[in-house]
């Protein structure tokens, strides 16, 4: 049963209106022609016995004459008369005493017979008091309700066009619903498509509840196509602007697993489609060295096909992680290209400087050219200019010659010591002290370069001062850096020739060559350091060498292997 | 004004030029045949002259009434009418009409076909049809045959049915409303011929007669040119084709004129009914 509401419930509205109609038409014909039916076959008999009485009561004068009378003749006549009509099948006129005067059927009830037996009409006639006899009808039921049958036959079947007609109309009315709903889903399908210029009102003729369901849903989709177009505009201006700026930004959730990225993914070799969902740990290389809590810091791209230096920045916005990554591998190759300019700058102002020397080398043997013989002097001379040019061709040699770094662990302790033990004669000579100050750790750089830095530096810090001064080397580790300061309480260098000192074959010194501090500073650029000098004239000067290295071994707190 | 005096002078002398003869009919003749009745006086009126209007009573007294105030100048009566009403009622005979050439016929007394009536005297206690009272053959005979036999008609039969006319007569047997019927041998036989699907129904099982046939009688106070101008036409219908069609109409062959004495046998059956102390039935005929 429940099943069948159920299945009721779910048919289409039409077969639902359909049906209704049907049954309320058949809930009302069908009792109303009942009722009807009924009540004409009442109404139809009582008009038959009514008209019938009525024929009786229209002739009643003639009647009571002739059985005054006794005028059978005419009373027959009358009963014939009456039998005639198809709705009576016996007519009797009986007198007072209820003896038969005319009968419709006289074999049956020949006159004085006394007529007994059922009657549906019985109408007196009356005389000046009494009644002096009475006409007595028998009906012939049958035959009224034959005659009565067609009506009957009308009214059974009058339902049956309006049946016809609700039928007719619920099938319309239904597929008028149904084409209506069909236009309005079809418009909407075509939004569901995606296809949104297309919005169309569907109007229809009928400005009924279906009408007002699809403009509301035609405005609702208008507002809501209106608000996708706005956001779609934001979108597209967002993206835009974010695929406008240089940074390639990354969108994560709290894991770091990527659901965003802008076009500029496409720099490192990847599709956003590649890389959402990976963690964006395993896009970058970060550099160990460098301190987390910064808020950009350098980083390895580790792109599709290179790695390419980066500067990582993130920012957390709400549950996202909003990571930008600036590409800086431009910087970093302006930066090469600066320090091989320099270098290139240094070997020109090296050349210049060593043809001058050069040339004031060979300058003696340009002089003594033009001369006949030559003096034991004159040898002497040459073989000096000869010396000299050697010595200079071989210094440049060894200058320009490219140096490789072979990076070793070592003890700063021993090579401080080293170097110390190199130059303290020298320093005793003059009346110096030394003075050392170092970290006592191992450390993972080129033990040759930083010697020639540590060399250089004291030799020229020890010629610098005079009796009773004072040269120091400082030389601290601090995190991934090694500082080196060598100080001195000299004469200073002038300002004028601050800018040079670092100029090979620039020199101020009457023995020196003039390349130490180029030696230096081309040690500390192939260490990717840096070096800084301060100086005041008659005070003294500070050499301060800052060069990056990898790991710390160590500490005071380990025995020393040095 | 002068239009209206004109209208009623056209009038007066068109009423005073054609002089109106009223013309009785009974029950004696067909009187259901109206077509016939017009074309009867239409011949009439053509033959004589006169304007001739129709006049039709239920019963003979009536008639007999209607003659004696003037307000019927010629009628078809019955022989016994003619003789009791005569003198009383102040006409005279004009012409007898003919049947199979003679001014005579019978009283038949006829019943259904299946029943085995074969005497008048076998329908004792039985509903027996009677035309008029005063009819001759359809009355006077069957009470003068009982009277000779002893009974009083209404004791006899239970009832008498008075139809008033033979052919109702025949219809009632023919419905079986009565048993039998006392009818005009005329009639009776212009129904045979007429509606042959009722006269199969029906046998004659006795013929009483002959008697003098159902007259025609005039007014005595009128014109006797009108009398005799009548008498002429009926008497000269037969030997003309256009009064011999109107005459087969009534299934008559002609009219003759016959003496007073010619009813003389029904006056004698009428003192033998008087004489059997018979009590009246006339005053139900009168009502």
């Amino acid at each position: 049963m429940e099943r069948l509401i159920a299945k009721a419930l779910s048919l289409s509205i039409g077969t639902k209106l359909t049906l209704t109609f049907i049954a309320l038409i058949a809930m009302t014909s069908i009792p109303l022609s009942f009722v009807v039916i009924q009540f004409s076959e009442k109404v139809f008999y009582e008009n038959v016995v009514k008209s019938l009485r009525d024929t009786i009561v229209s002739e009643e004068l003639q009647i009571r004459y002739y059985i005054i009378n006794r005028d059978y003749w005419s009373l027959f006549k009358l009963v014939r008369g009456l039998v005639d009509k198809t709705a009576v099948r016996e007519a009797v006129v009986v007198d007072g005493n209820g003896k038969v005067l005319a009968h419709s059927d006289p074999q049956r009830y020949p006159i004085g017979s006394s007529y007994g037996g059922k009657v549906d009409i019985d109408y007196p006639i009356k005389g000046f008091r009494t009644s002096i006899g009475s006409v007595k009808l028998v009906l012939d039921e049958e035959s009224i309700w034959a005659e009565f049958a067609p009506v009957k036959l009308f009214l059974m079947f009058s339902a049956l066009p309006f049946t016809l007609i609700s039928l007719v109309l619920g099938l319309f009315i239904s597929y008028r619903i149904r084409s209506r709903l069909f236009r309005i889903t079809a418009s909407i399908e075509q939004i569901r498509k995606g296809d949104l210029s297309n919005l169309n009102r569907v109007e229809f003729r009928e400005k009924d509840e279906l009408q007002e369901f699809a403009d509301f849903l035609f405005s609702t989709i208008k507002a809501l196509k209106n608000y996708y177009e706005n956001i779609d505009y934001a979108q597209k201006f967002y993206m835009n602007l974010l695929n406008t700026i240089n940074e390639i930004v990354f969108v994560t959730d709290e894991e770091g697993r990527i659901f965003y990225a802008n076009d500029n993914v496409r720099s490192i070799g990847y599709k956003l489609n590649d890389l959402l969902g990976l963690k964006i740990d395993s896009l970058v290389r970060y550099n160990t060295k460098e301190e987390k809590t910064n808020k950009y810091r350098e980083v390895l791209i580790l792109g599709k096909h290179r790695e390419i230096p980066a500067l990582m920045g993130e920012v957390i916005y709400e549950n996202w992680r909003i990571v930008t990554l600036i590409d800086i591998s431009d910087r970093k190759a302006m930066e090469e290209e600066l320090r091989r300019r320099e270098a290139m700058s240094i070997l020109g102002e090296m050349s210049a400087n060593f043809a001058h020397e050069l040339k004031n080398a060979m300058l003696p043997l340009k002089l003594l050219s033009s001369v006949d013989s030559f003096s034991e002097e004159d040898v002497r001379v040459i073989r000096n200019s000869l010396m000299k040019m050697d010595r200079l061709v071989n210094m440049f040699l060894n200058f320009a010659r490219p140096v490789p770094v072979e990076k070793t662990k070592f003890s700063l302790t021993s090579i401080v010591e080293d170097i110390l033990s190199l130059i303290e004669r020298k320093a005793k000579e003059k009346g110096v002290k030394l003075i050392k100050d170092v970290d006592d750790v191992e450390v993972v750089s080129s033990r040759e370069l930083i010697e020639i830095i540590l060399v250089n530096l004291l030799s020229n810090a020890v010629d610098a001062v005079d009796g009773g001064g004072e040269v120091g080397v400082r030389v601290r580790v601090r995190e991934d850096t090694l500082k080196i300061e060598v100080w001195d309480t000299g004469r200073g260098i002038p300002k004028e020739d601050l800018d040079r000192i670092f100029e090979p074959f620039y020199t101020t010194k009457d023995s020196g060559s003039g390349l130490g501090l180029s030696i230096v500073m081309k040690n500390v650029y192939l260490l990717k350091g840096s070096i800084q000098v301060n100086s005041e004239e008659g005070k003294g000067t500070i050499f301060k060498v800052s060069i990056p290295i990898q790991g710390v071994q160590g500490g005071k707190h380990t025995p020393d292997r040095g | 004004m002068g239009l209206l005096v004109f209208l009623l002078l056209i009038t007066v002398s068109l009423s005073l030029s054609q002089e109106v003869i009223r013309f009785g009919f009974t029950a004696v003749v067909a009187k259901e045949d109206v077509r016939s009745v017009d074309l009867f006086l239409n011949y009439l009126s053509q033959k004589t002259g006169y304007r001739f209007v129709p006049v039709f009573t239920k019963s003979y007294d009536e008639m007999s009434y209607l003659l004696s105030r003037g307000m019927v100048d010629v009628a078809f009566i019955c022989g016994a009418p003619y003789v009791e009403d005569k003198d009383t009622a102040n006409f005279e005979l004009l012409v007898v009409p003919l049947y199979r050439g003679k001014p005579i016929y019978y009283s038949y007394v006829i019943t259904r076909k299946e029943k085995e009536y074969r005497s008048i005297l076998d329908f004792k206690g039985k509903p027996y049809a009677f035309s008029d009272p005063k009819s001759n053959s359809g009355s006077l005979v069957p009470t003068y045959i009982l009277l000779r036999n002893g009974y009083r008609p209404e004791e006899f039969f239970n009832p008498i049915v008075y139809t008033y006319s033979h052919s109702e007569s025949i219809l009632a047997v023919y419905y079986g409303f009565v048993e039998g019927a006392s009818v005009d041998s005329i009639v009776f036989d212009q129904v045979a011929k007429n509606s042959p699907q009722i006269a199969s129904q029906l046998k004659v099982i006795e013929a009483y007669g002959p008697f003098p046939s159902t007259p025609i009688v005039v007014r005595s106070q009128i014109d006797e040119d009108v009398k005799y101008a009548l008498r002429k036409v009926l008497v000269g219908m037969s030997r003309d084709p256009a009064g011999r069609e109107i005459l087969s109409r009534f299934a008559l062959d002609g009219f003759t004129v016959v003496d007073d004495s010619f009813y003389n046998p029904i006056r004698d059956m009428i003192a033998v009914i008087r004489n059997a102390t018979l009590v009246s039935k006339d005053g139900e005929a009168y009502r």
